[in-house]
Formats: structure tokens, C-alpha cells, sequence
């Protein structure tokens, strides 16, 4: 088996506090290959952005990544990794876009001087051979007029372009991966369409691997060949994303899959998933989807369910794999019994 | 950008005339005659005389406008005690007290930002946490304290440096060029060092805190996550946002910054602005203490105007569209 | 298994957290706390000065051989060349200083809030006007404004001179008052579209009123410290606080003359004035965390940015 190009073994990264500690990141193990595109899905408040800060260790003070966790990239582990070395990285093998691309540039610089910074840094180019490389960047994302465009700052571009000029920035050292945090949130529809097009475009081109965040199952669908669903800190499915459309195992992912608006389906209403995430100062003790669950039973409330296999890379964090019976014994979710449904 | 230049011009002649309006109203309703308190040997029918001359039996109104009219002009009122118009007298002092004050403001801010900066990046640090102190505990000391702590000690104690005045009082004329460059250079160092202090103590904390806000932005994560090391996600990225509002209280300052050189000259008997206010007091110059208020309102709405221009330009998103 | 609390522990830490002053003290930092003693410290000795000085005020121990005595065990701030105790001296200096201080920020305080209150509801070219005035007051720095005044109603009894220093140091004041309300006004107007009807403008006043103390309480901690000074730099020049009375500053102005051999002239009341001015910065800057974290030297927003909090 070929080995991967990043693989996190049990990530675990907390937050202290006054108030306690937040287990943001609660043991999440997954991988990717080169070349392949991995969705991440979950509400806010999952734990999926603090993933992704956590491969390129940007988690700071009151967070820490817990001292058994591995992130193994290109054979290192980056946990252990010296800061120098890991400067080496961000920016130049592994990438991050982020969600806000009006916030995420600097509003004092030029966009061209922020895409060349990196080539300055991480290839010592000389400032002209970095302006250049940085105009070729602009083109490459599809910004017409590159060369005038490069000498303008972020707020005299348009929100689509703006997110144009953060891949670009992100590309210009052709990482082996790009996180996308929420990539296309910000934007409007239209726009996200051609963004989603662009990074499929140039991961084709570069094969670059890509890890997309978002809580929206619909980018997935058109952009990952493998989707990892996060609930409560912790990964709750994971499956190839024509099997988890097609059958999804856990509750939450068909929860999250009926909350999707879809073409051609008339429905009186969108289903909501009652309830609201726990807190992660204070995650349950058995199934973390215990009370808003409609099959939670007592085993659900005490025991913690593993990841059980149930199927061909499909894995699933519920004991729905061990006692399917229970499917059959829908109920109220226990939030919306107590009452405090929203 | 010309907009912005254009509406702050016009803000700053209002706020010019208003100066004026009150210098009027120090003026006229402050008790007594004005032209009797400069030589009680001058007779009243020679200040009869002058009173007509000067213009001080015509109607309030009248006055007000010939009054805004003369400042506008420049002419501030006639000096009795220096025999020449007010606008002569300050015009010698006035450029020294701004080549203090602005060699004072500039190496402040280097000062500021650089330490700002190092408290920012070595935030935790008992260094960092020593120089928060000490710049608290310099920021609240008087001025004219300080000054005369200067003066003491480096003047009196270690007597390294001179006592006081822009250059010797003897010597100077005699020494060569560069003679006379080093003197001027000595007698500046205390009262620039003295103003340096008090005045980069209160920009570093101004600094600091707009550094901190800065700092969890999203542009400064950006910076950190393609691979820049601290010093330049500090130093470059954080720092030129955090600039702007610095230039903004360049501006703020100016006010207290032209306070202080009054006893700071003073104390060091620097023959500027400050120092002719303090005579001008025990003469009874009033007139030229009048002026005084006007001059330095003016300087400090030019200062701000500048401060708003310079403003613009940094700040890419005022001066590009 | 920590017992449940009596229902008077209840009542007292409702109580102990519904004072602001109570609840903030516990969340102070240790140098704050100090500070806060010391200052109160300050103000208990120098209203308690004539109880506790050990001399009485102005008076000459002994002219011929006390006069100009260094710090000893009976005089432990020395004597000056009228043989007076230095240390009685302070703690009544003390007395002026802190309370022409005070007074002049209530002053400060008062007017600041009232000209911000007004302009912010007046609205309009009422609030455009008085602002501009109020950028040509803030134009003309303070010190000159007031040896303008002070030489020109030469001599200028004590009230006169706390009303100036007072007036001539609300302008910071009522800009942050302005701007509080401005942005309680447009939160206040969204409640008051939605529930019974239009609220007067008394009512307006009345709910303005306590959100819009927090910066003055901030601004009046730091403007005391500054005023203490600024009246100790006016004496030193000749014209602040005159005979009889005696001030820190007066004090400090004599000691300065003849530093050179009486240094204990000039060190306690200088040393005095330093304590004092770095214990209300420190208060001021704690308060300004504490009260609210919002409230940077910032929260003056006009299109200018930043403002300075205090006065000067």
C-alpha cells in the first residue's frame, strides 16, 4: 500500500481555560493520498477548523496539540517538528485558504506583493522574479488583466477575485496539499460554482492533494472523492462520497444530508437536526449524539462508541453498526423531549 | 483623496477662525487696560492716544472683525516689552521650539514603535513586562520634573553636558564649523532626550495596544500560515496596519506636546516659544501671551491637518479610490 | 463534595457581585490594588493633616538654628529656611493639591458630560457647530490657554483657579460622552420603535446618563493625575496656586531654586506628586480594562481614529 501523503494519528487538541478545557480535537485519525481531494463536514463547532490549524500547528496559547498526537506528513511528524522546519512548510508543502477573503489579505499591501512574499521567502527569489511568478499566479487563477490587477490592493477587488488572489498566494510553491477552510462560504453562488471549478482545475494540473472544510454537503458532492463527517470533536463517518450520499450510516450524516434543499424533492419543510452541539468543555460521556439522536438508546448513553468498519472505506461511529435492529425504534430525540429544541 | 484633503482643509480654517474668535475673547474681557499694565510712568493721555490708534473705542463687533482680519494678515498685536510687532518676537522663537519638538516627536516615535514591537513579540517575557513598567512609571512623570532631574544630574552632578541655552554663550561664534555644529548638537540632548522620554513612554503604549488589536486578525494568521517567521508577521504585517492609528495620535498630541516645551524650555532656558510665554508673564507682554494661544492653536491644526494628510496616503484604502 | 451555601452566603455574594466596586476589586491585578491603597491612603492623611501633623502649619520651629536642617529623627523631611517642618508641610500641601484636583475633574466632569450629552441628542448642525468649537478648544494646548487666563486676571483666587482647570479640561471628556451615546441612542431608539410608543426625551437622558458614565469615571481617574501635575507646573512657573497657600507645586518650586544644597526641599513633594500621578495612571488603566474591555484609547471614533483617552 502506497503510504500516504498525510496521515493524523489520533489528534488531540485542547483549549485551557478558566472555565475548563476544551476538547476541541478529540482523537481524530484520518489520511490522505496524493492527488486526492478529502472533504471535512460538520457544524460549527465540530472541531474541523481546529483540525486544520492543527496540521500546520498554528494552534496558539490557550491551545495545545496533546503530546500523543501524530501528524505525519511526507514521512515527518509534524507535532515534533522544530518551528524553523515547520515554517518550511506552511506556505510552501502545505497551503491554507481561508474562509474570509476580504479579512484574510492584508489591506495595506498589494496583491501582487503578497503572493510574491512567499516566493521571496520560501525560494529566496530576487523581487522581480517574484513579481513575475506572482503575475503568472494571477493568471493561472483566471484574474484578467494580471499585471495591472497585481499592483492593486484587496479592497479594490471584487469578493470572487479576492478568494482568486488567497488560492493563488496558496499555489505559488505548488504545495503537495491545500486546506480549504470553508472556501467558498463567503461568496455568493455563482461565484462559488467557479471557485470550486478553479481548485478542481488546478489540482488537476498540479495534482495537488486537497483537504476541503466546509459545513456544506453540496460542495463536497462536487469536489471530494472521500468525505469524513465530524461531530462533537470526533470523526462520526467516514465514507467515499457516492456511498455516504447514496447510504449514510450515521444518524448525524443523514441529519445533515436531509437538511440539504435538492432538486426535484418536494418538501413542506427542511429537517433540522433538534438540538444544539454540546459544549466541548463537557462532551457527553457515551455517544456525543446521544440526545439528539432519534435511535439513542441506553447503550448510546453510556458507552462510547469506537469507529466500527461497515464496509468497504465506510467506517462509522455508531453502535446502530452492532445493533441495527434499533433502526427500527425511531423516537423523539431526547432535546426535543426535554424540551430544549430550538 | 482630494476630497478628503479638501473637506479637512476646510475643517481646519473653521477651527482656525474659532481660535482666533477666543484669542478675541481673552483679549477684550480680560480686566483692566491693556496699556496700562506694560509702564504705569506712560501718561493716560498717551494711552488715550494709543486706544484710538489701536482701535480699542470702537464698537465690540467692529474690533472682532478688524481683529480676525489682522490675524488672518498675520499681525498679532504689538509687543511692548520687545518694541516690536508680536508676529516679529515669535517669529525668531517659534522655529526653535519647533526644530525641538519635532526632533523630539520623530525620535519618539522610532522609539515607541521598535519598543512597541519587542514588547509585542516577547510578550510574556519578564524583559518585556520590565519595560511595560518603566514606561508607566516615565509616562507619569511631570515634565518640568524631569527636566530638572535632567539638568541636575547631568548638568550639575556629572557636569557632561551645558546647563541650559541653544548655544554657548561665549564661545560659540569663535568655534569652527563643525565647533559649532557639536554645540548646538550638546545644549539640544538634554532637552530632546528629557521630551524623548516623556513622550515615547506614552506612544509605546498606544503602540502596544494597537499591535494586540491587530494581532488577531486574520490577515496576521494568513502571514503565519505561508510560512513567514515572527519577526515578520510583527514586524511587517502587523505593524504597518498598526501604524496608522499612531499617525492619527501624532496629530492628538500636538497639544501637549507644545505644553510641555513650555516648561521644558524653561527649565533648560531654551529660547524658544515656551520660554517667551514664561518672560512674557513676568513683563506683562499680554499681548504676546495672547498670541501665543493663536500661534499655538495654529500649529496644532497644521500638525493635525498634516497628521490627516499623511494619514491618507498611508492608508491604501483612502488614497487609492 | 463542596457543602451547599446558607442562604445568607447566597445574599451576600448577590450582594458582594451586584456592587460594581466589589466585584471589580476582586478581579484587580495586584499593582492595581496597591495603587488604589495608596491613593486612598493619600486622601485619608491629607484630610486627616491637621490631626496627625506633627507641627503645626507655618510654623517656625526655631528661625536661627532649625532653618534648613536636613531629614533627622524630629523632622524626618528636614525643615526649610523659615524653619518650617517639611513633612507638615507636605501632608497639608497635600490637602491643596489633592483637592484643587479633585474639584477641577468633578468640574470637568460635569461639564464634559453635559456639553456630550447634548450634542449627541441634539443631532444635526447643533452637533456639527458644537463640535467644531470643541476641535478649537482641543486645538489650543491647555498649559498656554491657562497661563493666557492666569496672567491676563492676575492674581486669580484658588476657586477661580480649580474652575479654570476644570474648564479647560472637559474637551476629551465630553467627545467620549458623545460618542457612548451616539452608540447607546441608536440601540435605545431600536427598543423604543418596538415598545410603547415614543420615550421622551427625559427618559432618553435619564437611560443615556449611567452607560455614559463609564468612560467619564475612566477619563477623571487619569484627568485628577494630569491635573496634579498641570497645576504643580503652573506654580512652578509663578502661576498657579500663590501665598499663603502652598501646594506640592509651590513647594516643589522653592525646593527647585536651591536644589543644590537643600535637596530634601524639592525631593518630598516631588516624590509626592510622582507616587500620586502613577497610582491614579494605574487605577485609570485598570479601570478602563475593567470597566469595560471595549473601551480602548480608541472608543472615540470620529473619521480621524483614534483619540486620546486622557486628558492630555
Amino acid at each position: 500500500m502506497a503510504e500516504s501523503l498525510l496521515s493524523l494519528e489520533n489528534l488531540r487538541t485542547y483549549f485551557y481555560s478558566d472555565v475548563g478545557v476544551a476538547r476541541a480535537v478529540d482523537g481524530v485519525s484520518f489520511h490522505i493520498d496524493a492527488g486526492e481531494t478529502v472533504g471535512i463536514v460538520g457544524e460549527s463547532g465540530c472541531g474541523k477548523s481546529v483540525t486544520a490549524l492543527s496540521i500546520l500547528r498554528l494552534i496558539a496559547p490557550p491551545g495545545r496539540i496533546e503530546p500523543d498526537s501524530r501528524i505525519v506528513f511526507e514521512g515527518r511528524d509534524l507535532v515534533t517538528l522544530r518551528e524553523n522546519e515547520m515554517r518550511r512548510i506552511r506556505g510552501n508543502r502545505i497551503a491554507m485558504i481561508f474562509q474570509e477573503p476580504m479579512t484574510a489579505l492584508n489591506p495595506v499591501f498589494t496583491v501582487g506583493d503578497q503572493i510574491a512574499e512567499v516566493a521571496r521567502v520560501h525560494e529566496r527569489a530576487a523581487k522581480k522574479a517574484a513579481w513575475s511568478r506572482a503575475v503568472e499566479m494571477l493568471e493561472l487563477v483566471g484574474i484578467p488583466a494580471p499585471a495591472e490587477r497585481a499592483r492593486e490592493y484587496p479592497h479594490q477587488l471584487s469578493g470572487g477575485m479576492r478568494q482568486r488572489v488567497v488560492i493563488a498566494m496558496a499555489l505559488v510553491m505548488k504545495p503537495a496539499l491545500v486546506i480549504a477552510d470553508e472556501p467558498t462560504t463567503a461568496l455568493d453562488v455563482t461565484i462559488q460554482a467557479q471557485i470550486l471549478d478553479l481548485l478542481k482545475d488546478l489540482q488537476q494540473r498540479f495534482g495537488t492533494s486537497i483537504l476541503l472544510i466546509t459545513h456544506d454537503m453540496g460542495v463536497v458532492a462536487e469536489t471530494a472523492s472521500r468525505v469524513i463527517v465530524m461531530y462533537g470533536g470526533e470523526i462520526v463517518e467516514e465514507a467515499p462520497v457516492s456511498r455516504i450520499f447514496a447510504q449514510p450510516h450515521h444518524p448525524y450524516t443523514a441529519g445533515l444530508l436531509g437538511a440539504m434543499p435538492r432538486v426535484g424533492e418536494t418538501r413542506e419543510r427542511l429537517q433540522t437536526i433538534p438540538g444544539t452541539v454540546p459544549p466541548p468543555t463537557n462532551w457527553p460521556k457515551g455517544c456525543r449524539f446521544h440526545d439528539r439522536c432519534q435511535f439513542a438508546w441506553e447503550r448510546t448513553l453510556h458507552e462510547h462508541p469506537p469507529l466500527y468498519d461497515i464496509g468497504p472505506g465506510h467506517r462509522s461511529r455508531c453502535h446502530l453498526a452492532v445493533e441495527p435492529e434499533r433502526r427500527q425504534q425511531p423516537h423523539e430525540p431526547l432535546v426535543v423531549q426535554q424540551g430544549a429544541a430550538s | 483623496m482630494r476630497r478628503f484633503v479638501a473637506v479637512r482643509l476646510g475643517h481646519a480654517i473653521v477651527v482656525l477662525f474659532i481660535v482666533a474668535t477666543i484669542a478675541f475673547f481673552l483679549t477684550h474681557l480680560a480686566p483692566g487696560d491693556p496699556f496700562a499694565l506694560g509702564n504705569p510712568s506712560i501718561s493716560p493721555a498717551i494711552r488715550d492716544v494709543w486706544r484710538k490708534q489701536f482701535g480699542y473705542d470702537r464698537p465690540l463687533a467692529e474690533q472682532y472683525v478688524r481683529y480676525i482680519g489682522s490675524v488672518a494678515q498675520g499681525k498679532l498685536g504689538y509687543s511692548h516689552y520687545a518694541h516690536a510687532p508680536v508676529a516679529e518676537a515669535l517669529g525668531r522663537y517659534v522655529p526653535r521650539t519647533l526644530l525641538l519638538m519635532g526632533v523630539s516627536l520623530a525620535l519618539s516615535f522610532l522609539v515607541a514603535v521598535k519598543l512597541g514591537v519587542y514588547e509585542v513579540r516577547h510578550a510574556r517575557t519578564r524583559r518585556a513586562r520590565a519595560t511595560n513598567a518603566a514606561s508607566l512609571l516615565v509616562y507619569s512623570l511631570p515634565d518640568f520634573w524631569l527636566a530638572l532631574m535632567m539638568l541636575l544630574i547631568f548638568a550639575d552632578w556629572l557636569p557632561v553636558l551645558p546647563a541650559g541655552g541653544m548655544i554657548d554663550p561665549v564661545m560659540h561664534d569663535y568655534m569652527s564649523l563643525a565647533g559649532r555644529a557639536w554645540d548646538r548638537l550638546k545644549h539640544m540632548i538634554l532637552p530632546v532626550t528629557t521630551l524623548v522620554l516623556l513622550l515615547s513612554a506614552f506612544l509605546v503604549r498606544f503602540q502596544r495596544a494597537a499591535l494586540l488589536e491587530v494581532l488577531p486578525s486574520d490577515y496576521v494568521r494568513s502571514a503565519r500560515a505561508k510560512g513567514l517567521d515572527e519577526r515578520t508577521v510583527v514586524g511587517r504585517h502587523a505593524l504597518r496596519n498598526a501604524l496608522l492609528p499612531m499617525i492619527t495620535l501624532a496629530g492628538l498630541i500636538f497639544p501637549a506636546l507644545l505644553g510641555g516645551a513650555v516648561f521644558v524650555e524653561k527649565v533648560f532656558s531654551w529660547p524658544g516659544m515656551g520660554l517667551a510665554v514664561v518672560n512674557a508673564i513676568n513683563t506683562r507682554d499680554y499681548p504676546l501671551v495672547v498670541a501665543t494661544v493663536v500661534v499655538g492653536g495654529a500649529m496644532v491644526v497644521l500638525g493635525n491637518f498634516l497628521a490627516d494628510v499623511a494619514y491618507a496616503l498611508a492608508d491604501p484604502r483612502i488614497r487609492v479610490r | 463534595m463542596p457543602t451547599s451555601p446558607t442562604r445568607w452566603q447566597i445574599r451576600a455574594s448577590v450582594f458582594a457581585e451586584s456592587v460594581p466596586g466589589v466585584a471589580m476589586f476582586r478581579r484587580s491585578s495586584r499593582s492595581t490594588r496597591v495603587a488604589f491603597a495608596i491613593l486612598i491612603g493619600f486622601y485619608v492623611v491629607a484630610f486627616l493633616a491637621p490631626l496627625i501633623a506633627p507641627y503645626g502649619v507655618g510654623e517656625q520651629v526655631n528661625i536661627v538654628t532649625m532653618k534648613n536642617r536636613p531629614p533627622s529623627a524630629a523632622h524626618w523631611f528636614g525643615t526649610d529656611n523659615y524653619s518650617r517642618d517639611i513633612l507638615t508641610r507636605v501632608l497639608y500641601g497635600g490637602r491643596v493639591s489633592l483637592s484643587i484636583a479633585t474639584l477641577a475633574m468633578l468640574v470637568a466632569a460635569f461639564v464634559g458630560t453635559f456639553y456630550g450629552l447634548v450634542a449627541a441628542v441634539a443631532g444635526g448642525w447643533i452637533d456639527t457647530l458644537m463640535m467644531r468649537v470643541l476641535d478649537a478648544f482641543l486645538a489650543i494646548p491647555r498649559v498656554l490657554l491657562l497661563i493666557a487666563i492666569l496672567a491676563l486676571w492676575n492674581p486669580v483666587p484658588l476657586w477661580g483657579l480649580v474652575m479654570l482647570l476644570g474648564l479647560t479640561g472637559w474637551f476629551e471628556v465630553s467627545r467620549l460622552v458623545r460618542a457612548e451615546a451616539l452608540s447607546v441612542r441608536e440601540r435605545e431608539f431600536v427598543t423604543a420603535a418596538r415598545s410603547l410608543g415614543a420615550s421622551r426625551r427625559r427618559i432618553m437622558f435619564w437611560h443615556l446618563l449611567p452607560n455614559v458614565l463609564v468612560p467619564v469615571i475612566v477619563s477623571v481617574t487619569t484627568g485628577i493625575g494630569n491635573v496634579i501635575v498641570l497645576e504643580a507646573a503652573l506654580s512652578f512657573i509663578g502661576i498657579g496656586v500663590r501665598e499663603p497657600q502652598s501646594s506640592w507645586g509651590t513647594m516643589f518650586y522653592e525646593g527647585s531654586n536651591a536644589y543644590a544644597g537643600t535637596w530634601w526641599w524639592a525631593l518630598f513633594p516631588g516624590l509626592a506628586i510622582v507616587i500620586t500621578v502613577m497610582c491614579f495612571n494605574i487605577l485609570g488603566d485598570a479601570l478602563r480594562a475593567l470597566l469595560d474591555p471595549r473601551h480602548l484609547p480608541r472608543a472615540a471614533l470620529g473619521t480621524r481614529g483614534a483619540a486620546v483617552a486622557s486628558a492630555e
